[in-house]
């Protein structure tokens, strides 16, 4: 169970890459801290960013990926593992991604075998106009929440991916809690 | 129920102020950012520092502040409201600690009314050397932690422990010990 937030999907909606890397390098930096398993899929670029972060807030990364409760995976090769025919599949979803979920937190080094999650899957669908995929991927996420309500997830989106307030409102609506930047977001939101 | 299914009570025994306030700070600003309430509980300088540390990540401990979902309080004033005898008193500690948990909670915007509270007044007793009385206040957030559920993060500097025993009577309290 996630030490901080069980039960959680939260969502990020960022403009600059700086706020995401912040964010999430705190909240990734928190769990790990609690001997939490975490899960990075993300670009490469944004893996690299998060992975500099950990370490300027004091945590050793190598010494957890090597412990197996840092694990950083590629966002666009994990999206073609639960993809077929250009829609996610439930069943592979489950198969490929399910099993790697069951891995990483077997790596926590506390009694709740806590785990948090970070995923750009959804954003990079998003971000090339495959709207009705994210969704679905979403979906899938709320259902696998609605039978394990066990760990964290968050996922981020850029801004600049959305055409109108509708489909961020789109996409608020599949998540738990929306995560803000800034005091400033929040007070808007 | 709080954004946390179950109450964690975790324990960071930190070499320098640099390490306690890199922690504390992702700790805190995460719950912020999901619409928590964050309670602290600390001395006048670690204050001080959280707030910059917070600015540095992009939180105005101000802006959460006039929504209610930041609160700071002295740690030496609160220990001192309900301490007698150099003990703290259960009843007194329920009555001052109580109102100020549920009204932090209650300002939380997530639907699950999330709190996050750091203490530093068990510290404080522990660097006075009244360890029997820091050790009584732990069991008594315990407590209270089984009446409302929330998140309760303890610190203390190392320079304050003289022997491993020390330190393993302050895990053995704890759910979780920070790394």
């Amino acid at each position: 169970m996630s030490t901080q937030f069980p039960g959680t999907h939260s969502v990020q909606i960022y403009e600059r890459d700086a706020d995401l890397v912040t964010s999430v390098g705190g909240m990734l930096a928190s769990s790990l801290s609690f001997g939490d398993s975490t899960l990075v899929v993300a670009t490469r670029e944004h893996r690299e960013l998060i992975a500099r972060e950990l370490e300027n807030l004091g945590i050793d990364v190598q010494a957890c990926a090597q412990e197996r409760r840092y694990v950083a995976l590629d966002a666009a090769e994990v999206m073609s593992s639960v993809m077929r025919e250009g829609r996610p599949e439930r069943e592979l979803f489950d198969t490929n991604f399910g099993s790697v979920l069951k891995e990483v937190r077997q790596h926590a080094r506390n009694r709740n075998r806590g785990l948090t999650v970070y995923g750009e899957c959804v954003a990079l669908l998003w971000n090339e106009g495959r709207k009705q995929a994210a969704l679905t991927l979403e979906e899938f996420w709320q259902e696998v929440f609605r039978e394990d309500r066990t760990f964290h997830l968050h996922c981020a989106y850029p801004s600049s991916v959305f055409s109108d307030s509708s489909e961020i409102r789109r996409v608020h609506d599949l998540h738990t809690h929306r995560f803000h930047s800034s005091a400033q977001e929040q007070s808007v939101a | 129920m709080g954004t946390r299914l179950a109450s964690v009570h975790s324990v960071h025994i930190y070499e320098n102020d640099d390490s306690l306030i890199t922690r504390l700070c992702s700790i805190v600003a995460t719950s912020l950012r999901l619409g928590d309430s964050t309670l602290i509980v600390a001395t006048a300088e670690h204050r001080q520092q959280l707030v910059d540390a917070l600015e540095q990540v992009g939180i105005e401990a101000k802006a959460c502040a006039a929504e209610g979902r930041y609160t700071a309080l002295d740690a030496q004033e609160l220990l001192s409201m309900f301490m007698r005898d150099g003990m703290p008193d259960a009843g007194l500690f329920r009555q001052t600690i109580g109102a100020v948990l549920l009204d932090a909670r209650r300002r939380a915007q997530g639907r699950n009314q999330g709190l996050v509270v750091f203490g530093e007044m068990v510290a404080l007793l522990w660097l006075d050397g009244n360890k029997a009385a820091a050790l009584e206040l732990e069991e008594l957030w315990n407590a209270a932690m089984r009446d409302v559920s929330f998140h309760l993060h303890c610190a203390y500097p190392l320079e304050g422990f003289g022997a491993a025993n020390d330190i393993a009577s302050v895990h053995g309290l704890h759910t979780h010990v920070l790394q």
